[in-house]
């Protein structure tokens, strides 16, 4: 009996000093213990690029936003498929609000790479002298979340710090930003690595890091509200530096800088990797095919027959321009193995000209039509077994694109020189359409090159504003011809900030305040 | 010491009076009611120990009885005492026969409350006691479904007929805001709380103690603010073993399809709208036919128990096996259970043992929203005049046209190709000592395991989606291990002084550990239609990601303490604290006090009452307490870094890395959600207690609600955080009052009404919330209903949980739906809109409902005819409650009788015009969904076997459970489960629920 209570009391005893309420972590790292090895502090600073990836499809939406905003590409409500409350047609026809998903979406992704940029950078400078080149490239990828926040939001909160970042930031103004971006850039140039090192183009590079000046100073007139020369000067000094860089040429083909593999491609400068398996969040091609295209590239995955060229934009190209039957698929359609394509007992035939995004099933288009009309989208390599993620790259900065800048940047200060326009007639060669004079080439016509040759690729959104075509009616947007645009078109050209990061602070609200 | 010198006193006068006192003998036979003997009655001679207790017969000789007047004072458990004066003269024998009646207000019940037990007339706390024979029957897969609508305040749900589906109560209103924090009540099955009910037969249990006000429930401190279920499964009693066994066989039928077009009526009406712009399959088929079947469910329960003064022991083996009502669905259970008591030491040491073993093999199928394979969504979408199977017999998975609908699966083929199952091995154990250390200290340790095993496995041959989406084969399989151990030890310490003060204390400490680990692998690209998941080589793609693994662990530690003091049973007050800590909690907020207090005080004992003939009992009690909610998953205080950055390439060594990434941001102040609770109640029984009950009000608070609110990002890299912030607000009434009606030989009938109301509302919200990300709740799903504003709950501040906030529908005009422009931002705007106009949004939107009930209702009976033949009946009904149904507005638009099949509702739309109504959520489709359901009918005959050497009991019965429901609701049953915050939408998920017919016997030998 005394040993029953001797031994109830020692297990009470036991277990009174059992008061230990540690929270033991098992399957991932504490944020205290975090990095554990040097291994995982030699790669710590990648995971600065962790937000681009959801930016491509329907999470972070950057991509879809900047494509479907645009005069380029449709997400039509095909009778009751792809209505999803609206959100398409909103982006269409511009009458988003801030409680859309696309901007609700993008400020909440592009900020979390902001800021996870920061968290790093704090590190890093915290590490020591030695991690000059990463503090570096981590400033480079945060000042390409800020090129596209500002862009698409104006004026945004700029921060550069982590530790002692305020909790309710003010935003600041773009002008400003933009200086300090270019600024951060510029001084960091030195210290970046190169391409030279093609594992180096799904990083920030110093050629990534010169190809965002060039953007930025491209835009100068849109961020800094002024039309300063110095802007396109500056442009064209980095796109020279780009140019004469004995990495990067231009592909024999114009589809090249979009196959498997594409990181090795000597036209990219900087792509977002994306992998089937282990990078998910590249589906364009799954938006765009026909349901039943998925026997044309003997896919492993049935499409989901959305998305497609507005048709505008199709008739912009010839005939015999490589890219056109290079990045559409229309007209009468083929399996895999070259015979017709059969989808309720005939041969599936694509009709381009899709009359306008919102196609009800009560209107007086017939189910077929609805189905199958539009244009598909393929620029993106779909290989055989494709899935429904590619593993294609995005290259985000290609050298087409900076040729076609450093033309512009001529034509809006000096003048376009005989060398670059060498250069924009390598791309139309290179398409098979004929090479262009001097003195033909204006402003307007290298908008409609940009519109050709970086179709898809998330800057044509960019392009219009800049060239003042945003909030102008176009097809699918303020269009007379189409009985169901709503009116009353946004005429701003970026997108609200969403409402749910305004009411958790406020200050958003209010006036931007400088940078200190 | 006091009661050693009173014991000895008595010994000195009982030997006194003997010495003095010539004797006589009292005889005579002690029955019930209805006249049948009661064996083991006492007899005593008030005020002293001579007694006797009466034989198998009922009879009774007391010997030895004092000459002089005396009181005979007859007693037996669950009857009412009866004292008889008599006139003893030396060496005389006189007959006292006794009647006993039963006692129905059972007030000196023992009722089982938290870390101890109370009898039923000095409880404090707002706590309902429901014994097994109050229970519901039939064909129950929870013993939680036997509650329903037994106690008032308790709401039990279950939506849907899924035999693999759970049942859900919530006590006195939900109080959470996230959907991610467990809001059910805290289960404590035999002292081992956390307890999984579903690992008990209901034929085991004995009884319910349902704790619902916070003093009740803050002995269990964070873990009691959703009220606490106690269940005490059957011991065995002194006497010769006993064997029960229970054999139960049903038919379950769906109670309710869905009215969809029939192959010929399809084909009309497409014809009719869209000429010939559709495709015929060239069948006709009935794709509820295809699915549905009767499913046959069969319950076998054998038990044995018996015991002697020193042990006793309970043994029961049960097993079940139900077929669903959809193809493809059942479950399969064994369990085992043993409960064994032993008294050592004088009877001052008792040692317990209870063990519970628990095997499932269940056979589940998909019925979650828009997912693709969900067998009602396809069932009810498939063009019936589409065929079953190919020409040649195999089943037809392609399209029959590139104009069916997205995600078009055929539900045969999903039923019939997708191999999808769970095995679960559960074990539960406790054992426990009990040890009195000196009279009236009892010191207490228990240790309790439970081990829950699963394992998942699923395998989809390739073609089975007919080539939409990835359809190259899959499989899974998944194995988990969840675990919990924890250590308890009380002090108990009872008293009383002179029958005058009466007093109970208690202190105690429990530690509790609960892991989960899984190991799994998600593989895809089979070779075989047939190996699948059993080898799992049969897959080529093996990524990384594939193969995954995960565990965690959580600690929880209290220190407790009661007091209970009784002046008299007269004057009640008592008072608990409790401090709780969690290992989940964050650094800053380790540990929480949850103090309560209550009095009581039993009106009917005062003198001005005495003149009150018919008055049993008035008692008048409040209670304050304050309670926990720590149900949520651990770690979310903390920053985790886990490598989902995938594989990426280190640039500078050209190697593979994996790319770590912060997953939320940290909380270091995170903690429970607190609950303070007001509980008033009245206790009472008039007329010999016939009628008896309760009423209780109560106000409740919940504080610190947890979620993952939306913050500003800046300093933190994520826009959500976990943390705690909301506030709401439950009050309600209860009122439960039974009535034996009847109590005639040839007729009983006693009947017991339930009711209870409850409203909550959304005091405050916070700094943190955002009503865009996290208010709006209920999204729909289905072709073309990704994301937007395709959502119909809102959570605001001052308002209910579970508003529906809706658009307005006001016409039909040009075939397009017209709803009310209520928010105008310029005058100029229209009255009505369409869908797709500018200047409709969500501030047109108005609360157009509630998801949640405001009155529960139910009306229990039980009669006997005859004495042999018993009837009981339970309805149910819950009251002022809404539901979405979804899955009517999605299949009523007659414009998409090319994509997919419509309700014949579709029809009469037809008549005013053609139009697309699902494009905005409408109060069109929010109906009333209050209904009445006949839960249990029973129809029982009891054989009487007196000298029968095999029997010693037979009773057979045929029983219903779902006979009849009466509701307004159009679709498929009215009942949601009342669980998280999405409930109240009919969004093709509802599996069927079933009519049930059973026909059972029960044996005793």
């Amino acid at each position: 009996m005394k040993k029953i209570i001797y031994i109830s009391l020692v297990l009470i005893v036991t277990s009174i000093s059992c008061t230990d309420l540690n929270e033991d972590v098992l399957d991932s790292i504490s944020s205290n213990n975090y990095p554990e090895t040097p291994e995982q502090i030699a790669v710590q600073h990648l995971e600065s690029y962790n937000a681009l990836s959801s930016l491509w499809d329907d999470g972070g939406y950057w991509f879809l936003a900047q494509e479907v905003s645009s005069d380029e590409m449709v997400a039509p409500t095909r009778g009751p498929h792809w209505f999803d409350g609206g959100k398409w047609l909103q982006l269409q026809y511009h009458n988003w609000n801030d409680q859309s998903d696309p901007p609700v979406g993008m400020w909440r992704d592009i900020f979390r790479g902001i800021v996870t940029s920061n968290k790093i950078n704090d590190k890093l400078k915290a590490g020591g002298g030695l991690a000059q080149s990463k503090i570096s490239e981590v400033e480079a990828i945060r000042s390409f979340y800020y090129y596209i926040f500002m862009d698409n939001f104006g004026d945004v909160p700029y921060l550069d710090k982590y530790i002692g970042a305020p909790e309710k930031p003010f935003r600041n103004n773009r002008t400003e930003i933009f200086d300090s971006l270019t600024t951060t850039l510029e001084r960091g140039l030195k210290n970046l690595p190169s391409i030279s090192n093609p594992a180096y183009k799904n990083y920030a590079s110093k050629e990534m890091a010169q190809a965002l000046l060039v953007k930025l100073y491209l835009n100068g007139k849109v961020y800094a509200e002024t039309d300063d020369q110095i802007f396109y000067e500056k442009a064209i000094q980095y796109c020279d530096s780009l140019i004469a860089n004995v990495n990067l040429f231009l592909e024999p083909d114009p589809l090249d800088a979009f196959k498997v593999d594409n990181t090795n491609s000597s036209e990219v400068i900087f792509a977002v990797p994306f992998d089937e398996v282990n990078k998910e969040g590249f589906r364009l091609h799954m938006r765009s095919l026909h349901y039943n295209h998925n026997e044309t590239f003997d896919m492993a995955a049935g499409p989901w027959n959305g998305f497609c060229v507005i048709p505008d934009h199709f008739d912009t190209y010839q005939s015999i321009d490589k890219r056109k039957s290079g990045y559409f698929l229309w007209g009468p359609q083929f399996t895999y193995s070259g015979s017709p394509l059969m989808v309720d007992g005939k041969q599936l035939d694509i009709d381009y000209k899709i009359p306008y995004p919102n196609m009800p099933v009560d209107g007086p288009l017939s189910i077929d039509f609805i189905t199958n009309c539009g244009a598909r989208i393929q620029k993106f390599e779909i290989y055989k077994d494709a899935k429904e993620n590619l593993t294609v790259n995005f290259p985000v900065f290609r050298l087409s694109d900076i040729y076609l800048m450093k033309a512009e940047a001529e034509l809006r200060s000096s003048g376009l020189t005989p060398a670059t326009l060498t250069l924009v007639n390598q791309i139309r060669s290179r398409a098979s359409i004929a090479e262009w004079n001097l003195g033909e080439v204006t402003l307007d016509s290298i908008y409609a090159e940009r519109g050709r040759e970086l179709y898809a690729e998330g800057h044509r959104r960019n392009d219009m504003i800049r060239f003042g075509k945003f909030d102008q009616p176009f097809w699918g947007k303020g269009d007379e011809t189409d009985p169901n645009d709503p009116g009353q078109n946004a005429i701003e050209n970026i997108f609200p900030i969403p409402l749910n990061a305004r009411t958790t602070n406020p200050n958003l609200d209010l006036e931007p305040k400088p940078i200190n | 010491m006091v009661k050693k010198i009173l014991s000895l006193l008595a010994v000195v006068f009982i030997t006194l009076s003997f010495a003095y006192a010539q004797s006589g003998t009292a005889v005579g036979t002690i029955v019930d009611g209805d006249g049948l003997p009661l064996i083991g009655a006492n007899v005593v001679v008030k005020g002293t120990t001579i007694g006797t207790i009466t034989d198998i017969d009922g009879n009774y000789k007391l010997t030895g009885i004092p000459v002089g007047n005396q009181v005979l004072l007859s007693s037996f458990i669950g009857f009412t005492n009866i004292e008889k004066p008599i006139t003893m003269e030396a060496g005389k024998e006189v007959k006292v026969d006794f009647i006993l009646i039963e006692d129905i207000s059972q007030l000196d019940e023992l009722i089982v409350i938290g870390y101890g037990t109370q009898k039923k007339e000095d409880k404090t706390g707002a706590v309902a006691h429901i014994t097994a024979d109050e229970l519901n029957g039939g064909s129950l897969s929870d013993p939680l479904q036997a509650l329903a609508g037994k106690a008032a305040g308790v709401v039990v749900t279950k939506g849907g007929g899924d035999p693999n589906s759970d049942v859900k109560i919530k006590i006195r209103g939900s109080s959470g805001i996230s959907g991610k924090t467990d809001t059910n009540p805290l289960y404590v099955i035999d002292g081992i709380p956390g307890a999984d009910p579903s690992m008990i037969a209901p034929e085991d249990i004995a009884t319910f103690s349902i704790l619902k006000d916070a003093a009740s429930t803050a002995i269990y401190g964070s873990r009691g603010a959703n009220g606490v279920i106690l269940i005490t499964t059957k011991r065995g009693s002194v006497g010769a073993a006993k064997i029960n066994f229970n054999y139960t066989t049903s038919l379950d039928m769906v109670s309710k399809r869905l009215d969809l077009f029939s192959a010929d009526d399809y084909r009309t009406f497409a014809n009719y709208i869209k000429g010939d712009d559709w495709t015929d399959g060239g069948a006709s088929t009935d794709w509820q036919d295809e699915i549905f079947r009767t499913g046959i469910t069969q319950n076998y329960n054998l038990s044995a128990s018996g015991g002697t003064e020193k042990s006793n022991y309970f043994a029961s083996v049960t097993h079940s096996n139900w077929e669903g009502v959809i193809n493809g669905s059942g479950k399969e259970r064994t369990i085992g259970k043993l409960n064994v008591t032993h008294k050592g030491l004088n009877d001052k040491l008792t040692l317990t043992g209870g063990l519970t073993v628990a095997f499932e093999k269940n056979e589940l199928i998909n019925y979650e929203g828009g997912n693709k394979e969900n067998v009602l969504y396809q069932a009810y979408q498939r063009n019936p005049t589409d065929p079953v199977l190919n020409p040649d017999g195999s089943i037809a998975f392609e399209m029959v046209s590139a104009n069916r609908g997205f995600n078009y699966i055929n539900p045969v083929g999903i039923i019939e190709s997708i191999d999808k199952n769970d095995t679960k091995k559960k074990i539960m154990g406790i054992a426990k000592a009990d040890y009195e250390i000196i009279n009236g200290l009892v010191a207490s340790t228990n240790l309790s395991y439970i081990s829950k095993d699963k394992e998942y496995k699923y395998f989809r041959p390739v073609g089975v989606y007919g080539g939409q989406g990835e359809d190259d084969g899959a499989a899974s399989r998944w194995y988990e291990v969840d675990l919990q151990k924890s250590f308890e030890a009380t002090l108990t310490y009872s008293k009383s002084i002179d029958d005058l003060h009466n007093i109970t204390a208690l202190v105690g400490y429990t530690w509790q550990e609960n892991s989960l680990e899984k190991f799994g692998v998600d593989i895809r690209n089979s070779q075989s239609p047939t190996v699948g998941y059993n080898n799992l080589e049969s897959f080529i793609d093996v990524n990384h990601g594939d193969v995954k693994s995960e565990a965690r662990i959580s600690r929880l530690i209290g220190f407790f303490g009661r007091a209970q003091y009784n002046f008299e049973s007269k004057y009640y007050a008592s008072a608990s604290l409790r401090r709780d800590g969690s290992s989940k909690f964050g650094d800053n907020n380790k540990w929480g006090f949850f103090p309560t207090a209550s009095l009581a005080w039993n009106l009917h004992k005062e003198g001005f009452m005495d003149n009150l003939g018919w008055l049993d009992q008035l008692k008048l009690r409040t209670s304050f307490g304050v309670s926990g909610n720590q149900a949520f998953d651990p770690y979310f205080s903390k920053t985790l870094y886990r490598p989902t950055g995938g594989v990426s390439i280190d640039p500078i060594t050209g190697d593979e890395v994996l790319v770590w990434v912060a997953e939320r941001n940290k909380n270091e102040n995170l903690k429970w959600e607190q609950t303070t609770e007001i509980n008033t109640g009245l206790d009472f029984a008039f007329i010999n207690s016939k009628l008896s009950g309760t009423f209780e009000y109560y106000s409740k608070t919940t504080n610190d609600l947890i979620n993952e609110y939306n913050v500003p990002q800046g300093k933190l890299e994520w826009d959500r955080l976990w943390a705690n912030s909301a506030t709401i607000l439950n009050e309600g009434m209860e009122l439960f009052v039974s009535y034996y009606a009847l109590d005639n030989t040839n007729l009983k009938w006693k009947t017991a009404i339930a009711v209870s109301k409850n409203s909550s509302k959304v005091t405050e919200l916070g700094e943190y919330w955002s009503e865009t990300t996290d208010g709006r709740k209920g999204w729909l799903s289905g072709d073309g209903m990704v994301g937007g504003d395709n959502w119909t709950i809102y959570i605001e501040e001052d308002q209910p949980l579970g508003n529906f906030y809706l658009y307005e529908f006001a016409y039909i005009q040009d075939g397009d739906a017209f709803y009310k422009n209520n928010f105008k931002e310029n005058p100029d705007e229209e009255d009505f809109l369409r869908a797709d106009d500018e200047g409709l949004d969500n501030l047109d939107r108005k609360i157009k409902g509630n998801a949640t009930p405001d009155i529960e209702l139910s009306w229990s009976n039980n009669l006997t005819f005859y004495k042999n033949i018993t009837l009981d009946f339970s309805f149910r009904a819950l009251l002022g409650q809404q539901v979405y149904n979804h899955t009517r507005g999605y299949f009523a638009t007659p414009n998409h009788i090319a994509e997919r099949n419509l309700v014949t509702e579709a029809a009469d739309y037809v008549n005013q015009d053609y139009f697309d109504l699902f494009k905005k959520p409408t109060d069109l489709f929010l109906e009333d969904a209050s209904f009445l359901r006949l839960d249990y009918i029973s129809l029982g005959y009891n054989f009487n076997f007196d000298n029968n050497n095999y029997f010693k009991s037979l009773k057979l019965s045929i029983s219903s459970n779902n006979l009849f429901v009466i509701t307004k609701y159009s679709g498929s049953d009215p009942e949601m489960t009342i669980d998280g915050l999405d409930y109240g939408v009919d969004n093709f998920n509802v599996y069927p629920k079933t009519r049930t017919f059973s026909f059972g016997v029960n044996a005793t030998f």
